[in-house]
């Protein structure tokens, strides 16, 4: 049967939290998931979805999921933010949602050497990082609540690799 | 003589330290600051401040366990300040530290090394 794991989180996110639940997923896939490769890009993946809540949750109150099920990881991040912030998050990815890998990978070069940072330091490279490095799913989702604070859900899911030579019961 | 720079660790941005007797910039940890520009700009003006000092064994060492992408663009930022210097005075030392062969440490490396167009030397290491 394929190994699992979870892990969650609900409250506030500071700079201590969004290091420490990187760490603790870093820790958990390795001692869950024998075998597992490209932990870091896991993790990265986590850490981006993380900074974007963190940067622009209009109140700091922050739903994390994680999940490692059936040879695929499923990271879930809900913040309320305002929907211009919002709207713009989801626009990014539905642009990048047609374009191959190698038009991904130019998009993200042109944007890591421009000198241009976002007022809440941003650098808009997160969905891009995300995507290059093989995420297979990438969605966000907005949905009023009142006035202008709106639901921000992103939601990812990568496959998860094992290597099955040197660990052959955990594979996937 | 160079100024000081020191630059304590914390939960989310890396020590960041100049030594002098070794005449090496460490940079050294996690970073993933949410404006990593902002945390990045100290260690601009010191390099601004000091580039006509260094010398050939002058060494600048990233030792990143894991960066956040606000951190890529600003590492980036700080390596292309450094490449005309790397050329003016051909130092030519600087290092990227890659513990256990991780897979985003080697993409960045390459990442950097071929936008910049500079050499980044590799250190490759087991994690402590």
């Amino acid at each position: 049967m394929a190994p699992t794991s979870s892990l969650n989180y609900h409250g506030r996110l500071t700079d201590d939290l969004r290091a420490n639940i990187c760490d603790l997923l870093r820790q958990s896939l390795r001692d869950n998931l024998d075998g597992i490769k490209q932990i870091s890009k896991l993790v990265l993946y986590a850490l981006e979805l993380l900074d974007n809540a963190q940067r622009y949750s209009t109140v700091n109150d922050v739903r994390f999921e994680c999940e490692a099920k059936n040879g695929e990881l499923t990271l879930s991040v809900i913040n309320k933010a305002s929907l211009e912030d919002a709207n713009r998050l989801m626009e990014t990815v539905n642009s990048l949602r047609n374009k191959s890998s190698d038009e991904i990978n130019v998009i993200y070069k042109k944007s890591l050497s421009n000198n241009q940072f976002g007022s809440k330091g941003g650098a808009g490279l997160g969905f891009l990082q995300i995507l290059r490095n093989g995420s297979n799913e990438l969605n966000v989702h907005v949905e009023q609540l009142s006035g202008d604070i709106h639901l921000c859900k992103s939601v990812l899911v990568a496959k998860i690799t094992i290597n099955s030579e040197l660990f052959p019961s955990s594979a996937i | 003589m160079i100024s000081a720079l020191r630059i304590e660790r914390t939960s989310t941005t890396p020590l960041v330290f100049w030594d002098n007797d070794a005449s090496e910039l460490l940079i050294d940890g996690i970073c993933c600051p949410i404006d990593a520009h902002n945390f990045f700009t100290p260690v601009e003006d010191w390099l601004k401040e000091n580039s006509e000092k260094l010398t050939q064994k002058t060494r600048f060492v990233f030792c990143l366990k894991f960066f956040n992408s606000s951190s890529a663009k600003a590492i980036f930022q700080f390596l292309k300040e450094l490449k005309p210097i790397v050329a003016e005075k051909k130092i030519g030392n600087i290092y990227w530290v890659i513990e256990d062969n991780d897979d985003f440490m080697i993409d960045s490396h390459e990442d950097y090394q071929e936008l910049l167009e500079m050499k980044i030397e590799v250190i490759e290491r087991k994690e402590k």
